[in-house]
């Protein structure tokens, strides 16, 4: 059993500062055979929800060669509905059967009243969610017993009665909660084309010490009369765009575990395996130019 | 302005029923009108439920088409929404919605498939359990024996239909005969259904067979359980035989001693 302790602290069994790729179940066998030479993976939480069967068992294979990260989609932190108390308790089950080194999840809601859209839709940048949010994020912590990661999500709206800018928002919830933040690229890259944002200068206004991860993926884009919105589908390659904003990230953060996510149109495991090498290599780049 | 959660309100309107107007004059329009942003979300948090339903009971699918499944989905899901942030678990209440809608139609067989299909993913998620303890079995006094309550595997279900409901679902697998046709009117199966080691099994039982289960895992004492399936037996129903059969198949994996009635 993992140790238990009263303050946030970050779990000891570390993911190392290089890459890793989303763990997804069509590549489980894959991963048990060839053994790809990633540095960690990490896990959709609900996916292992499961009391039993085949998909624990498997985790538990794999747990046993790589450093662990859980990456939650579905608590819903920033709905003003109470925290599901089933959600809670599965996701400390896990955390305390496979002990991952991080624990991540969304800057979003997902549900009212007890109906979830099973999606991270946005919340406005107010005060009041701000706060909401802070409560919420003690409250999984004190519960889990460990740091956990926020994620900034893709949007496709703002809404009107936002007083800060979402990298304000993040950086004062990290600073209250005492969360680390999980930066997806991918994301901030997306919103920043729809919103009309510089997503360098995004980058520039996150704090440097809570940046504990990295997420890179690619997007579509869906046509609305003469604009296009990009939509976050996680399902292609990373674009040169983002992979630039990479670059930027690395320079400003240092070595931080970056992971490739691909959820949807999900390719063969050595595609994703290239594509961490990809992130790897850029970082090497960077550090030899630097050197 | 909205606060958090009349805007939350305002926005789950829009998604689940379409009706955008409480929220729209409070998202940013910005070259896109805001309805047609609000759309994206609605359209993701229905292809997110329906994929998930499709996952779920491919057999329905296949049976009732594509497009009606659809359909299907989507009415459902104004009715029961997803009841909590794991996939899982949209499909709870599909046969329920589908018993209704459909009991007194000729598609009375489409709640019991479905009831089938979401018997196999709830038996893929439970959890495990050790064989039965037959020694500890052995040393439960002859004249106890009446009073033993077994209990099932957690990773079992027992499925009763009026119809062939397990040769609708082999005939609609992805390599079954989908031409095969299957008389409706030849009478009602009981399915068990099984999580083994790599995947979930189903097998027919018989009447006999379903009434012991069922009986069992109502909690019923082996005395009474050994009446209700011999009322429905054939020829004598042979207890001894039965159970070892089931704690074999892992079906049955613990007891406890009931209290004297």
């Amino acid at each position: 059993m993992s140790e238990r302790v009263t303050t946030p602290v970050a779990r000891p069994g570390p993911i190392p500062a290089v890459a890793g790729i989303g763990l997804r179940a069509q590549h489980h066998r894959d991963i048990l055979e060839q053994r790809p030479a990633v540095g960690w993976l990490e896990a959709h939480s609900e996916n292992y929800f499961a009391l039993g069967g085949s998909q624990p068992r498997i985790l538990e294979e794999i747990r046993a060669e790589y450093p662990l990260s859980l990456h939650g989609v579905g608590l819903s932190l920033g709905s003003v509905d109470a925290l599901d108390r089933r959600h809670l308790e599965n996701l400390k089950r896990i955390v305390e059967r496979f002990e991952p080194a991080l624990v991540s999840e969304h800057l979003s809601w997902g549900s009212v009243s007890g109906r979830y859209f099973n999606d991270l839709l946005p919340l406005p940048y107010t005060v009041e969610a701000l706060n909401h949010m802070v409560e919420r994020v003690t409250q999984l912590q004190e519960f889990l017993g460990c740091q956990i990661l926020i994620e900034n999500v893709s949007s496709y709206l703002e809404f009107t009665c936002s007083s800060m800018s979402e990298p304000e928002f993040l950086a004062t919830l990290a600073a209250q909660s005492g969360c680390g933040l999980l930066l997806d690229l991918n994301n901030i890259y997306v919103s920043a084309q729809n919103h009309g944002f510089d997503a360098r200068e995004y980058i520039a206004r996150m704090p440097l010490t809570a940046v504990r991860e990295i997420h890179l993926a690619g997007h579509g884009r869906n046509r609305h009369g003469d604009r296009y919105i990009l939509i976050d589908t996680h399902g292609t390659h990373v674009c040169s765009d983002v992979w630039a904003l990479y670059a930027i990230a690395i320079q400003r953060f240092g070595d931080v575990p970056t992971l490739i996510e691909w959820d949807t149109d999900i390719p063969a495991l050595p595609v994703l395996v290239e594509e961490a090498h990809k992130a790897d290599s850029i970082r090497e780049t960077l550090h030899a130019l630097a050197a | 302005m909205l606060s958090l959660p009349e805007l939350q309100k305002a926005f789950s309107a829009a998604i689940l029923f379409d009706e955008t107007g409480t929220i729209e004059p409070y998202v940013v329009h910005k070259g896109v009108e805001p309805a047609g942003r609000l759309r994206l979300y609605r359209n993701n948090a229905r292809e997110n439920f329906l994929a998930a339903l499709r996952a779920a009971f491919p057999v329905l699918e296949r049976l009732v088409g594509a497009d009606y499944f659809r359909q299907l989905a989507l009415q459902y899901m104004q009715r029961f929404p997803s009841p909590s942030g794991n996939l899982h678990d949209v499909g709870e209440r599909l046969p329920t919605y589908l018993q209704r809608r459909f009991a007194r139609t000729e598609y009375a067989y489409f709640p019991d498939v479905a009831r089938l299909e979401r018997a196999c993913q709830e038996v893929l998620v439970a959890e495990e359990h050790p064989p039965l303890d037959l020694q500890r079995l052995a040393a439960v006094e002859p004249e106890e024996c009446g009073r033993l309550c077994f209990a099932l595997h957690p990773a079992v279900r027992l499925v009763a239909s009026a119809f062939p409901v397990l040769r609708i679902w082999c005939a609609n697998q992805p390599d079954g005969d989908a031409d095969h046709v299957i008389d409706l009117r030849q009478g009602g199966e009981q399915v068990l259904v099984q999580r083994t080691r790599e995947t979930v099994e189903m097998s027919a039982l018989s009447a006999t067979d379903f009434a012991f289960l069922t009986a069992i895992a109502a909690g019923e004492t082996l005395t009474t359980a050994t009446v209700t399936a011999a009322g429905r037996a054939a020829t004598e129903f042979d207890v001894g035989h039965a159970l070892r059969r089931h704690v074999s198949a892992g079906v049955i994996v613990d007891f406890h001693l009931g209290a004297d009635r």
